[in-house]
Formats: C-alpha cells, sequence, structure tokens
C-alpha cells in the first residue's frame, strides 16, 4: 500500500478545505439574501458563489468506497518492543 | 430584533429549568476542582463535558456525603439551574455521595492526576474534529460487533466517506500495545480522523485504555482522536485525553460521519439563494431603471414643452371665454343704455310734442284768424292798422283782410259811437 503514505496533513488539507469553501460559500449566501448591494457587485458574488458550489459539489468524490485494511504488521513503526 | 442579554438569558434559563428531567437528576463525574466560600463550589468532569456545581450550606450539612477530594467519582442528586449574572448553567446540588469502586482505582487515579497535572487532559490542547472528513480510521478488532456497527452506519449516514481498519486487540493483557501501534498504522495511513472503537467488556480489559503509553500517544497524535471505548458508568485515561469522547463506537460514527444528503441538500439551497438573490437584484434594478426611465420622460424637454402648451391652450381658452363674456356683458350694457336713450329720447320728443300741441292749440285759439273767420275785419290805412273809426275819413282807401283773403274798399260813410 505504498500510495497510503500519503502525508496526513495532506489529507487534513483537503477536508480542510472543503470546509473553508463551505463557509466561505455560506457567507457569500448570506450577503446576498441581505441584498443591498450594488448590481455588479451582486453578480461576482453569484458568480463566486456558483464557482464554490462547483467545486464543493466535487470535493466529494461520490463513489462508495470499500474497507480497506492496513496490514498489522508491525514494521516501519517506531514503537519498540520490550 | 435583537434581544437583550437579560431577555436571552430569562428565556433559556425558562427553558432549561422548565425541563422536567432537568429539575430534579442525577449526574455522575470525577470532581475536577472545589471551593468553599460561603457556599461550596465544584467542578464534575467527564472525558467530553464540565459541569458547574453549587451546593449551600444547609444541603451541604444534610446532603454531602463524601469528602471532596480532586479526582474522586461522584454522583451528584440535584436540578440544572441557570445563573445569569455568570452566563453559565450549574447543577445545584442537594446530595453528593460517592459512587462505586470505578476503574479509577487508586493507582489509576494517582496517574490521572499526575497526567492531569502534566497537561495533557487540557481542553486547550484538544483539536476539533474536520466538519467534512474524506478519510476516518478505525481503531478496533477485525470481524468484530464494533466494526460493523460503525461501518453501518457510516454507510446510512455518508458511503463516500473512506473507510480505513486498522485492527488490533481491544481486549486482554497487552491489548495496550496493540492499539498504539494501530494509531500509529492510522497517522501513516493519512486520515482526517481517528476513532477508538470498543464494545463492552470486563473492568480488567479497560484498563488497558487507561495505559500511560497509550494516553500519551493519543496525547501526541496529530489528528483528532474520538475515543467510544467507555462503558456507560466506567471512565478510563484515554477519555479524558481524546480530543473527543462518546458513549459507543455507533455515537462515534454519527459524530464524525457529515450525513451526505444534508450536505447535498445544504448546496442545493445555496443554489437556489443565490438564483433567488440574483433575480430580485436584477428585478430591482429593472424596476428602478424603469422608474428613472419614467422620470427622464417626465422630465424631458418635449414633456415639458407639451405640458406648457396645455397651459397656454388653456389660458387661452380661458382668455378668450373671459373677453367672449366681457364683451357679451359690455355689448348687453349697450343694448341697455341704447334701449333707454332711445326710451329717453322718444319719452322727451313725446312731452315736447305734447308741449307743442298745447301750445298750438293755445296759439290757435288766440289767432286772429278765429275772429277774421267770425265775420270780423282787419283794415289797414296806407298800411298801418286802423284801431278807429276816427282815423278814417271819406274817400279814404283802406285795405281790409278776412280769413280767406284780402280787399280794397273806400270810406263812403263814419259813424263813431255816441258816448
Amino acid at each position: 500500500m505504498a500510495e497510503k503514505k500519503v502525508k496526513t496533513a495532506a489529507a487534513a488539507e483537503s477536508g480542510k478545505t472543503l470546509e473553508q469553501s463551505m463557509q466561505e460559500l455560506s457567507e457569500i449566501v448570506a450577503k446576498m439574501e441581505k441584498g443591498g448591494m450594488p448590481l455588479e457587485e451582486t453578480f461576482r458574488l453569484y458568480k463566486e458563489g456558483m464557482e464554490l458550489l462547483k467545486q464543493c459539489r466535487g470535493a466529494i468524490d461520490m463513489v462508495e468506497k470499500e474497507l480497506e485494511i492496513l496490514e498489522n504488521s508491525g514494521d516501519d513503526d517506531e514503537y519498540n518492543e520490550p | 430584533m435583537p434581544y437583550t442579554v437579560s431577555q436571552i438569558t430569562a428565556y433559556l434559563k425558562n427553558l432549561m429549568e422548565g425541563q422536567a428531567p432537568l429539575r430534579n437528576l442525577e449526574v455522575v463525574g470525577e470532581i475536577s476542582e472545589f471551593r468553599r466560600s460561603g457556599q461550596l463550589y465544584f467542578t464534575i468532569i467527564d472525558g467530553g463535558a464540565k459541569l458547574p456545581c453549587v451546593m449551600f450550606a444547609d444541603s451541604a450539612a444534610r446532603g454531602l456525603r463524601c469528602s471532596l477530594v480532586v479526582g474522586l467519582r461522584v454522583q451528584v442528586t440535584g436540578r440544572i439551574t441557570v445563573y445569569p449574572q455568570g452566563g453559565r448553567y450549574q447543577l445545584y446540588a442537594t446530595r453528593v455521595e460517592e459512587v462505586g469502586r470505578g476503574p479509577l482505582n487508586e493507582q489509576l487515579q494517582q496517574l490521572a492526576r499526575a497526567l492531569k497535572e502534566e497537561g495533557l487532559f487540557d481542553p486547550e490542547h484538544k483539536k476539533p474534529l474536520p466538519v467534512f472528513p474524506k478519510r476516518v480510521a478505525l481503531v478496533t478488532a477485525d470481524n468484530s460487533a464494533v466494526l460493523e456497527d460503525m461501518r453501518r452506519v457510516f454507510r446510512e449516514r455518508n458511503p463516500y466517506i473512506s473507510l480505513v481498519l486498522s485492527p488490533c486487540r481491544v481486549q486482554g493483557k497487552g491489548a495496550a500495545k496493540e492499539i498504539i501501534r494501530a494509531i500509529h498504522r492510522a497517522e501513516r495511513a493519512g486520515v482526517d480522523v481517528i476513532i477508538v472503537g470498543r464494545g463492552g467488556g470486563s473492568r480488567d480489559d479497560l484498563l488497558e485504555f487507561s495505559d500511560e503509553e497509550l494516553v500519551r500517544t493519543v496525547y501526541a497524535c496529530e489528528i483528532p482522536i474520538v475515543s467510544a471505548v467507555g462503558h456507560e458508568i466506567d471512565y478510563m485515561l484515554i477519555d479524558y485525553v481524546a480530543d473527543v469522547q462518546v458513549q459507543t463506537p455507533t455515537a462515534a460514527a454519527e459524530r464524525v460521519a457529515f450525513p451526505i444528503d444534508e450536505f447535498l441538500g445544504t448546496l442545493v439551497n445555496y443554489h437556489s439563494s443565490m438564483v433567488t438573490a440574483v433575480c430580485r437584484e436584477i428585478d430591482g434594478s429593472k424596476e428602478r431603471l424603469s422608474r428613472l426611465q419614467q422620470g427622464l420622460r417626465y422630465g424631458s424637454p418635449s414633456a415639458q414643452l407639451t405640458r406648457h402648451r396645455e397651459t397656454l391652450r388653456q389660458t387661452g381658452q380661458f382668455l378668450q371665454r373671459t373677453l367672449a363674456d366681457s364683451v357679451r356683458t359690455a355689448s348687453r350694457n349697450l343694448s341697455d343704455a341704447e334701449r333707454e336713450l332711445r326710451d329717453a329720447v322718444k319719452g322727451t320728443l313725446l312731452s315736447y310734442r305734447n308741449r307743442l300741441g298745447v301750445l298750438e292749440t293755445g296759439l290757435a285759439a288766440m289767432s286772429p284768424y278765429r275772429l277774421l273767420k267770425q265775420g270780423y275785419a282787419f283794415v289797414t290805412v296806407d298800411g298801418k292798422p286802423v284801431k278807429g273809426v276816427r282815423e278814417l275819413t271819406e274817400g279814404a282807401v283802406m285795405q281790409g283782410y278776412l280769413a280767406d283773403g284780402q280787399f280794397t274798399a273806400a270810406v263812403l260813410s263814419v259813424q263813431p259811437n255816441e258816448e
């Protein structure tokens, strides 16, 4: 499972980016619902929002995954048996 | 419309204190601190939360059934209240007693205190769980009910989350070491969350989850760890050090797996909200534009000119009407005056004619011609009127006038009247 040696940070990163995107999107929607902006601003936010929406949709890999099992081999870890 | 602090607090107070279960309940937890200042203030905790408690002196006299010691597991009876000035809820205690001999026996309590001192249980150190994890590691026994329960929950809520099993023994002596290795494997596998799960078991099995090395491993792990090893009434040290502690593996899966349909539903709502907002803005702008256009049309030179022309026309009409009226009135006055004048003149003429008639009649009455018609004659000699016979001599030639003419005659004789 060589390809599984992904940096934990990277995995956490992709999840967080979705979180950030959703947060930004929620803020944009709130601003748009509030209104009172010039039309150009509304269009700009709409464009930005739609882009984020696309990103968020795409962030979920809509494929059911199989359970991965990590080998209980005990090699290349830092724990030393007494 | 915003609430005031007091309003919202009063609302919460009402809400909480009104809940029947919260008015009389027992809560089990470990004492983390206490102090006496008039009343007795202490806090009970478990791995996931803390609950401030207050016990008034009279309640304490009756209901305090043990000495308060940090680390002691107690059961507190009382009711939940909201303390507005402190901005918190608390357990107003009427009874405190030590609860059984939990797995935190004397040794463990010491260890717990020591680790707590080191700061391993600090809330500040705990990492938040990712809201949208992509990969989740399950640290538990392979082919176990726990594993199946968790897989089922993930399948139901969000089958698109990758699950990674890092299998290990979760009971029996030495399980702690395997759990530690399993956590390390999960760390290397690049996951977003690690769930350490375990179902029921004997008290001794639970001790493995209070292993110091395991606690330190969990503390040092950079990936958030959910501890789902709790029995209903027992806590292990892993529960205190974990980033999140839940009662059952199922609860852990529910906590970690964000429901995919909710997520997609939220995206749909965002989409329609944005579309609605844009359409609303466009409609608003259209309306503003139309109003501006109207304004422009109204204020345009041609519109103004039309309005002025209309005013002019109306004024002209008015003037004409007024003028016509004036003329009519004047001409009527003129005819009236004319008529009056004519009448007056006629009248005057008439009266003069009458007077003339009267004078004529008078004059005619005095006319010598009447006399002449009666047989009198007017006599002149040499043009001079003869007023008496004495003026006459025989043979004089006299002119005589009668009504219808004159004659010439000579006097034959004269006979004056006797005196």
